[in-house]
């Protein structure tokens, strides 16, 4: 027997204070689909990362085809077979479908023409495969969650894996769309290739699986054929006990209403028509599927996207709510569903997350003393036993469970009416969940009106006096305790009568009401995806980037241009002659280098504010070399060379210790051009040998071959951006830096490539600007920095890096360079100048965000 | 872990200070004595106060570039009301400071509204607000012959020893250390350097905050920028020219993290006193100003990679350590 | 406690290290307006040629890019550090005095030189030429070169530069008086950027047809401008004149693109100033001298407080090639 195509032995892994894994062993053979069972948090992310070389175990042996690896990376993964996809889709948002592709597939060698048709069949062949109908120029950041899931599967399938590990690849797929992926799952297996397959759905694990590993706090409790196991079997081995009776019972009668919501509506959030009321002392369940609007209803009456219509009314008065601290000032407090990015803040201590949203009522005054705060910290670290070091502790140092217990103390301690819980146990320990539910009892009987919201069934079932089902945006039904079942929420969830499904959804099987937490996520409808994908995602992905978008900044600023020549052209028919127009663009042709490079930097989301001193540098040593006498070629090769090195000394700061880029060439630029005048004393390099001014040519040839140059490497470099691979590392790495380490390529490496190249670059401007004189002032360069990022930002790169066409980069230098001789021709006084130029600048990006302000509002 | 933890940015800041001390006590003239401390603060005044109101900016993950731009533009329309609309210096004073929060104001509205990064807004307000004050005065006005009492501001001492600044500094650097660490305001500086989303879902209010900080910054270049007028006894539109760098510069070396979050009122004041001593220091010992230039630079460059090497030591030998305990 | 240790741990180093040092050499402080200027350079040579003839100790500092705040704070440093001579070139007439007042109060001799501060902030100034002969020079220059009608522009070295307003004060007041016809255009800034100034000559030489002079009157700005009319092809058609340093513009005043250079001799500036101040602070220059005998320059007058060195001098053609500065 050949042997296994992977072997895991007792794997272990530690994150500071969390050991994610303890002695972990699975195997995978070829042909095989081995499921990986086990709740949040018990550890099946962690595993799949150290298969696919992204995570380094801190012990045990990793076999690959019987062969063993110890320092395995996300590209040697890559190359021996291994393909994943994440419950995150790990794709770079700024580019399109078929790129992301591309970057998955393609060898991560930067020196290879990219050739889009070959790009674009496979992308729409392997979209065809998962059943999508997406356009492969789609940008994936415009795609909702489970279209990105699809691009995930794509990616993986056409790697041509050997070993494919799916994270809860249907989660949020339609139906129709996990037909189609089970469907080619099968077609793997009989293909040889060994699937590790993580789900939550029992009755997919028993259609499609040969063997189930199940996971629990970090720790493998079993391996089973699939055939010699039941579903009860399963929960019990994940659970670690039966799933009876572990909620608390409901203690005291509900009181009196304290919110009422009625007919309330966000159609940007998806939110339609709601209404409900929750009483004192009353636990409201909000069930749904991911995705069914109960996260963006709680947004919305937490003020995050204030409501559009219908009304809110507390304690009997109608309220306006507009933002969260309107929200918590009428006594409404919601506990976020993302613990780590919204719930707490990690780097801050457990005294200061549990009072940052009481500050102002803590200290009305508002002068913070230590006191008040730590006696609440003391308080609520005992009364909800959070385990810490101590209260000094930060965030970040905490298990899941004590995370979520210290951003419910933070509401708590504003004293709500109305305590918002959205999935408060997800990834949380069992041990830590039975507490969190006794806290939500507890506070219940404290007379605070309870909305729960959470995907696992028997939590929603055991702790809520009446449950709310959601499905597209509505509150569909609401079930009282006594009358909700697991069956007839999930029926509510889909739509369907309990037992009389539609022809094509199967009826929910009876095991799903029984099958416990991993119910939760059922298959969603196609209606309730297509909700998703019109509001929440392509909403928020275009709010989160906040860069140009299409080429709307590039058209406008070409438009920009196009006007203040035809304004030129009607006031001074003069500007457009020869005579001004050839040395114009002569003096230009460095400077669109120079900012060539910059938005190189740009892209990579970095930025490098020494390009002026760097550019000061190569002038001068080149200009040396050529008075000593030295060959026009060997001359270029310094003022090039000069500037990799000054860039390179950047990248290796900046990518090699991971310092932020604006301090370190700060740095560098006040060092260098400090260095310089020490040394030249503002000197001229005067006396160049006549075969130095346009490289020996005549005047009118020099001018055109500094301007050819110039375009050529403009335009080269603009092409190799979109058609080379290393080009598009920029924008992958600038993009998502994680999902490109993942995808195999070097970020730090990439990083480093481009604030060389931008060395480069801006060294041979000072060679195209040098030659244009007979001697080279070393003050030259002053201030180019600032011309170059200025016109990389007015051209519509985007400083959060990965967007932005070079081409429009060319415009945006023409405004700028072009503002100064357009006041000579208009004989307009000069000191309005800098004052333009920054109208410009902030006018350009100020259409900009008002364009995304109306497009999202 | 405990070297990591006792060689916090402070403490590397006060042994650099530690070593200009020893340093120019052996190679500078008149270095160590209290005349010359106080002449440190004179000189330290405008750029010590944009790193004070750059702090808070720092902090909450933005930047303002434009503080020493407006420090011009205030400095010239300070010195045209006061001359041509026949303002009284403490009405033109006021007026400035007016301006000053304004420009402030204009930088916070396109960061919160529009949503555009800080970096960008103050890139384009930095030749805006620059522009403007050559405008005004084509370049070529000098606003000068200011009343004595106004320029005792910058020139005068009070018991004839302390340096009218140094009151002004003190109070500017104690209201903004109160601000940042020990109101309700600092801490949700912080929060929202650390996460601007979780802040917002702590029910801070982000954009109210934001904009305290850019208009206090810009408030603070309008303070910085009466003490230039009164210092130099002229206003002129190239005042304050390339102090925002500085200003910075001061900020990052006081251990702020660009990132936001990181950073306090102390360690800024901490690393204006090591880069103003350091000025002083080479003078006073006849080293050439360019010195000071890669002096500053380089100092820069070692403190942030001490940082970044100090920060991997400790997961790294833990990490060893870890790895060698758990093979059998 | 740690933070504490430390402290006092630095404080023990540096009073081991402690003793303070008392300057007895007798110095004189020399500051140009900046760095890094090849004008300032020049006048340095002068200066180092007179420091070492009186044996005092020279001391060459100053802001590497114009600033009045900045020459303010070396000033006062210098102050603190205690130097027996200042001799300084202003960039600015008001912002420097307060701090050169302070410096005589606490009895140091200040020398102004090239550029003058307001008169009661020192005790002399090295006139070589006032704003008023500078700015006369420059437009007769002008007119020998373009004659009494037509237009010229000037570029200058940045709007703020406050000595090159006042030359364009006095040029516009000849201009106004002597010569109607004459007809100034353009003022441009370069930001005292060779490369710039270039740029900036071209433009205003295609956007004005009847252009006829181009007036630069700041250093790197008079080799940019006729770098720019040499490309354009129109040597001779559009003449240069400007303030500027003989071995930038020989090649360009040997081919008859720039007709005039104007220009002290600066070593000699230099050379004056630090005599001046060695002998003011010895007492052998008084307030109320009328003359001065200078070293190697012989006796020079003194009118008021300022030292008379003479009238600007013209490189041309003829005589660039006996200067290497």
């Amino acid at each position: 027997m050949p042997p296994p195509l992977l072997q895991l032995h007792s794997i272990t892994k530690s994150f500071e204070a969390v050991r994610a894994l303890r002695g972990v062993s699975f195997s995978l053979h070829a042909g095989e689909v081995h499921a990986l069972l086990g709740e949040n948090g018990a550890g099946k992310s962690t595993l799949i990362k150290v298969i696919t070389g992204a995570h380094a175990p801190d012990g045990g042996t990793l076999k690959i085809r019987g062969e063993e690896h110890t320092h395995l990376t996300p590209r040697m993964a890559q190359q021996l077979g291994i393909a994943c996809i994440y419950q995150q889709p790990a794709l770079f948002p700024d580019l399109s479908v078929a790129e992301n592709i591309a970057l998955a597939l393609e060898p991560p060698a930067p020196w290879r023409l990219v050739r889009r048709g070959a790009r674009m069949a496979r992308a729409r062949e392997l979209m065809t495969r998962v059943g999508a109908q997406i356009d492969p120029t789609t940008e994936v950041g415009r795609l909702s969650m489970p279209e990105q899931q699809l691009v995930e599967i794509a990616k993986a399938l056409g790697a041509g894996a050997r070993i494919l590990i799916m994270d809860e690849p249907t989660a949020s797929l339609t139906q129709q769309e996990e037909r189609l992926l089970l469907a080619l799952i099968r077609e793997l297996r009989t293909a040889g290739v060994g699937i590790i397959y993580i789900s939550h759905r029992l009755d997919e694990i028993f259609q499609i699986a040969d063997r189930v590993t199940v996971l629990r706090d970090g720790e493998s409790v079993g391996t089973y054929p699939i055939g010699e196991i039941n579903e009860a079997g399963l929960i019990h081995a994940m659970v670690g006990r039966e799933m009876t009776t572990i909620y608390p019972p409901a203690s005291a009668p509900p009181r009196e209403v304290v919110l009422s919501v009625q007919q309330l509506g966000c159609a940007s959030a998806g939110v339609r028509e709601v209404s409900f009321d929750v009483r004192a002392g009353e636990v409201f369940g909000l069930s749904g599927l991911v995705g069914a609007g109960r996260t963006e209803l709680a947004r919305v009456l937490f003020g995050l996207t204030p409501a559009e219509c219908g009304a809110i009314i507390l304690n009997g008065r109608p309220v306006g709510i507009a933002s969260p601290e309107e929200a918590v000032a009428h006594g409404i407090a919601y506990v976020p569903e993302d613990r780590r990015r919204h719930g707490v803040i990690l780097p801050m201590t457990i005294t200061a997350n549990s009072s940052l949203a009481i500050l102002s009522r803590l200290f009305p005054r508002r002068w913070m003393r230590a006191a008040p705060e730590r006696a609440l910290a003391a308080d609520f670290i005992r009364d909800l036993r959070i385990k810490a070091a101590s209260s000094e502790a930060p965030g970040a140092s905490l298990s899941g469970g004590n995370q979520q217990k210290v951003a419910i103390a933070r509401w708590l301690a504003t004293k709500p009416k109305v305590l918002i819980l959205d999935e408060p146990t997800q990834g949380v320990d069992i041990g830590a969940k039975a507490e969190i539910h006794g806290i939500i009892r507890r506070l219940a009987a404290d007379g605070l009106a309870i909305i729960l919201i959470s995907s696992e069934l028997p939590e929603i079932l055991g702790m809520s006096d009446r449950i709310g089902v959601m499905r597209g945006g509505k509150l569909t039904v609401v079930f009282t305790a006594a009358e909700a079942t697991a069956p007839s929420l999930m029926a509510a969830a889909l739509g369907q009568e309990p037992q009389a499904g539609d022809a094509a959804a199967p009826p929910a099987p009876p095991h799903r009401g029984l099958c416990g937490p991993l119910a939760a996520i059922a298959p969603a409808q196609a209606k309730a995806a297509e909700q998703r994908r019109t509001a929440a995602w392509s909403a928020q992905s275009s709010v989160r980037r906040g860069g140009a978008s299409g080429a709307f900044r590039e058209w406008s600023v070409a438009a920009a241009l196009a006007v203040l020549l035809a304004v030129l052209a009607v006031l001074a028919p003069r500007f457009f002659t020869a005579a001004q127009l050839v040395p114009l663009l002569t003096a230009a042709a460095p400077a669109l280098l120079a900012a060539a490079g910059a938005s190189l930097v740009i892209l990579t989301r970095q930025i490098d504010i020494s390009i002026g001193s760097q550019f000061a540098w190569c002038s001068v040593l080149a200009g040396l070399a050529a008075a000593q006498g030295w060959p026009l070629p060997a001359v270029c090769a310094v003022a090039v060379a000069v500037g990799v090195g000054l860039g390179a000394i950047n990248g290796l700061l900046v990518a090699g210790l991971q310092l932020p880029s604006i301090v370190v060439t700060l740095a560098s630029m006040v060092t260098l051009r400090e260095a310089l005048r020490w040394w030249r004393e503002g000197e001229m390099v005067r006396d160049l040998p006549s075969t130095f001014q346009w490289f020996g040519l005549s005047q009118t040839t020099g001018q055109w071959t500094t301007i050819a140059i110039s375009a050529a490497c403009f335009g080269l470099l603009a092409l190799a951006l979109g058609r080379v691979a290393g080009g598009r590392f920029l924008y992958a790495v600038g993009s998502d830096a994680e999902a490109a380490r993942l995808a195999g390529l070097r970020p730090r490496v990439v990083t480093f490539g481009a604030f060389a190249a931008a060395g480069g670059l801006t060294g041979l401007a000072a060679l195209l600007n040098a030659v244009r004189f007979t001697d080279v002032d070393p003050k030259s360069g002053q201030g180019l920095e600032m011309q170059a990022i200025a016109a990389a930002v007015v051209g519509g790169i985007a400083i959060a890096g990965g967007r932005g066409k070079l081409w429009g980069v060319l415009p945006g230098l023409l405004i700028l360079t072009i503002i100064g001789p357009a006041l000579v021709f208009t004989h307009t006084p000069p000191q309005w100048e800098r004052a333009l130029q920054g109208a410009i600048i902030l006018l350009a990006v100020g259409a900009d965000g008002w364009r995304n302000r109306e497009k999202t509002a | 872990m405990n070297l990591r933890r006792f060689l916090r940015p402070e403490l590397l800041l006060l042994a650099a200070l530690g070593l200009e001390l020893a340093v120019f006590s052996q190679t500078a003239t008149n270095f160590l004595s209290a005349t010359n401390a106080l002449e440190i603060v004179r000189q330290g005044t405008e750029i010590g106060l944009l790193a004070l109101a750059l702090t808070p900016v720092i902090l909450t993950g933005g930047i303002d570039l434009s503080v020493g731009s407006l420090l011009g533009l205030c400095a010239v329309v300070f010195g045209k009301l006061w001359r041509d609309a026949h303002f009284p210096p403490a009405l033109a004073g006021a007026c400035t400071l007016g301006l000053g929060a304004l420009g402030g104001r204009l930088n916070a509205l396109l960061i919160t509204e529009l949503r555009i990064p800080p970096l960008i807004v103050t890139l384009g307000s930095f030749s805006l607000f620059r522009g403007i004050a050559e405008g005004l005065t084509g370049g070529v006005e000098n606003y000068t012959g200011f009343p004595s009492s106004f320029l005792f501001l910058g020139q005068g001492y009070v018991f004839g020893f302390i340096p009218a600044q140094l009151p002004l500094v003190l109070v500017a650097a104690a209201a903004v250390w109160l601000l940042v660490h020990r109101t309700v305001y600092g801490r949700a500086f912080r929060a929202i350097g650390f996460a601007p989303e979780g802040a917002r879902y702590a029910g801070i209010p982000v954009a109210s905050r934001l904009t305290l900080v850019y208009v206090l910054s810009g408030l603070l270049s309008a303070v910085a920028a009466l003490t230039y007028v009164a210092h130099l006894g002229q206003a002129k539109a190239d005042a304050g020219t390339g102090y925002e760098l500085l200003a910075i510069t001061a900020v990052v070396l006081g251990g702020a993290s660009i990132f936001g979050g990181v950073g306090s009122v102390h360690g800024t004041i901490l690393g204006v006193t090591v880069l103003a001593v350091l000025r002083n220091g080479l003078i006073l010992s006849d080293q050439p100003s360019e010195l000071t230039g890669i002096l500053t630079g380089g100092l820069l460059l070692a403190v942030l990679i001490v940082e970044a090497v100090l920060k991997k030591l400790p997961s790294w030998t833990a990490g060893r350590f870890k790895r060698s305990g758990s093979s059998p | 406690m740690k933070r504490f240790a430390s402290f006092l741990l630095a404080l023990v180093l540096v009073l081991a290290f402690a003793g303070c040092k008392k300057e007895k050499e007798f110095t004189i402080a020399f500051m140009p307006k900046s760095k890094g200027n090849s004008f300032f350079i020049a006048c340095r040579k002068g200066a180092d040629e007179a420091a070492k003839e009186l044996n005092v100790k020279l001391l060459w500092d100053g802001p590497t890019e114009p600033g009045a705040a900045k020459q303010n704070e070396i000033i006062e440093t210098w102050i603190t550090r205690g130097v027996n001579a200042i001799a300084v070139a202003c960039e600015n007439k008001e912002g420097i005095a307060p701090a050169l007042r302070k410096a005589r109060e606490k009895g140091i001799k200040v020398i102004t030189y090239d550029s003058d501060s307001a008169t009661d902030a020192r005790d002399f100034f090295c006139n070589q030429a006032t704003p008023e002969a500078i700015g006369t020079t420059l437009i007769e220059e002008a007119v020998k070169a373009m004659g009494t009608e037509g237009e010229y522009a000037i570029i200058t070295a940045s709007l703020t530069a406050s000595n090159m307003n006042e030359w364009q004060k006095q040029i516009a007041a000849v201009n106004a008086a002597k010569y109607p016809n004459l007809k100034m255009v353009a003022l441009r800034p370069c930001d005292d950027l060779k490369d710039k100034a270039f740029a900036e000559a071209t433009a205003l030489i295609n956007a004005n047809p009847n252009l006829k002079l181009i007036m630069a009157i700041c250093s790197p700005a008079v080799p940019g401008a006729a770098e720019a009319v040499k490309q354009a092809g129109k040597v001779g058609q559009i003449k240069v004149v400007g303030l500027g340093l003989p071995n930038e513009n020989k090649r360009f005043v040997k081919e008859g693109v720039t007709q005039a250079v104007i220009l002290w001799k600066v070593g000699d500036l230099g050379y004056l100033a630090v005599q001046a101040a060695n002998a003011a602070t010895k007492g052998e220059l008084k307030p109320g001298a009328t003359t001065f005998k200078a070293g190697r320059l012989g006796e020079l007058k003194v009118e008021g407080s300022d030292i008379i060195l003479g009238q600007p001098f013209v490189f041309t053609k003829e005589n660039i090639d006996q200067f290497d500065f």
